[in-house]
């Protein structure tokens, strides 16, 4: 049946349209870093509550970043090369957006953490680091989010950012931490759970 | 001048305007680059249409194909040329001038 350029055109934008909106790949990295940073706020929650010896604090996040970065870089080495849309402005515009946001906590942690052993004394950075993560969190899952079309992505940005307020108000209390487990829960491991729903199959 | 005149068939550039190779350089333009089996699964081609045609937009220099292994399986990356880019939006702006001319 012969095609007029009417049909070709609206052929060429489906197309176009497919590829712009082509599902995100990053759900199972949401995943692991959105549930190991959900338990980790929480066993820091429930040490605080129960008076267990501080350091203690500081041993579960040596472990939580020796676990949390070991299996990433697993994660990166097994990661399937042949997804669908693995090239999409969506899905490297999330890469990018992610590195930035690991490239900053990075930063931030290492200066905290250097401060905190020429003081002797764990800084108030790591309680104004909650504020911080979210609202990296939140830039990072909102760019990622409006430019894959993902509501999902794009309501988990928002509850990011605002609880980066939340979290300021209650920076001097316990509840900081089970604030923080909520959040990163909600904007985190929620929506990583999502996008690996709908992920699409490996091809060749 | 073949330029004035929109409805021009020679100012159509043949190698894009196929409506296989369309889909291909549609696609290539938002996802470069694309995996053989995802480019197949968008235009729906089998894989000697599809090979066919990458061939035909490979000799105008508009696409590149690359092939490695992903463990012990072939795969074939397609990518879109800064040639193929710019023809691609050249096809764009003549369709453009011919719908507008049309009206």
């Amino acid at each position: 049946m012969p095609t007029t350029l009417s049909d070709d055109l609206a052929y060429v934008r489906d197309i176009a349209e497919s590829g712009a909106s082509a599902p995100l790949l990053g759900g199972r990295f949401l995943v692991w870093w959105g549930a190991l940073v959900t338990a980790a706020y929480i066993a820091h929650y429930t040490i605080i509550i129960r008076s267990l010896p501080p350091q203690y604090i500081g041993m579960m996040w040596f472990g939580f970043i020796a676990v949390a970065l070991g299996g990433y870089v697993l994660m990166i080495r097994f990661f399937p090369a042949g997804k669908p849309g693995a090239s999409s402005a969506g899905n490297r515009v999330s890469s990018y957006v992610w590195m930035a946001a690991g490239l900053v906590l990075f930063s931030f942690f290492t200066g905290v953490t250097i401060k905190s052993l020429i003081d002797g004394q764990a800084s108030m950075g790591f309680s104004w680091s909650i504020p911080l993560v979210l609202g990296v969190y939140g830039i990072a899952q909102l760019v990622s989010g409006l430019m894959a079309n993902s509501r999902a992505l794009v309501c988990a940005g928002y509850a990011a950012i605002a609880s980066v307020g939340l979290t300021a108000l209650i920076v001097d209390r316990a509840e900081l931490y089970l604030a923080a487990a909520l959040a990163a829960a909600v904007t985190v491991l929620i929506p990583g759970i999502l996008l690996i729903r709908e992920e699409p199959s490996t091809t060749v | 001048m073949s330029d004035d005149n929109p409805f021009d068939h020679s100012q159509i550039d043949d190698v894009i305007h196929g409506r296989l190779r369309l889909g291909v350089m549609a696609y290539l333009s938002s996802v470069s680059p694309a995996i053989f089996g995802e480019l197949r699964g968008k235009v729906g081609a089998t894989d000697g249409n599809l090979s066919t045609h990458l061939k035909k937009l490979e000799d105008a220099g508009y696409v590149r194909q690359e092939k490695r292994f992903v463990g012990k399986r072939p795969q074939t990356r397609v990518f879109l040329t800064d040639e193929g880019r710019k023809a691609w939006l050249d096809w764009i702006s003549r369709m453009r001038a011919i719908m507008d001319a049309a009206e």
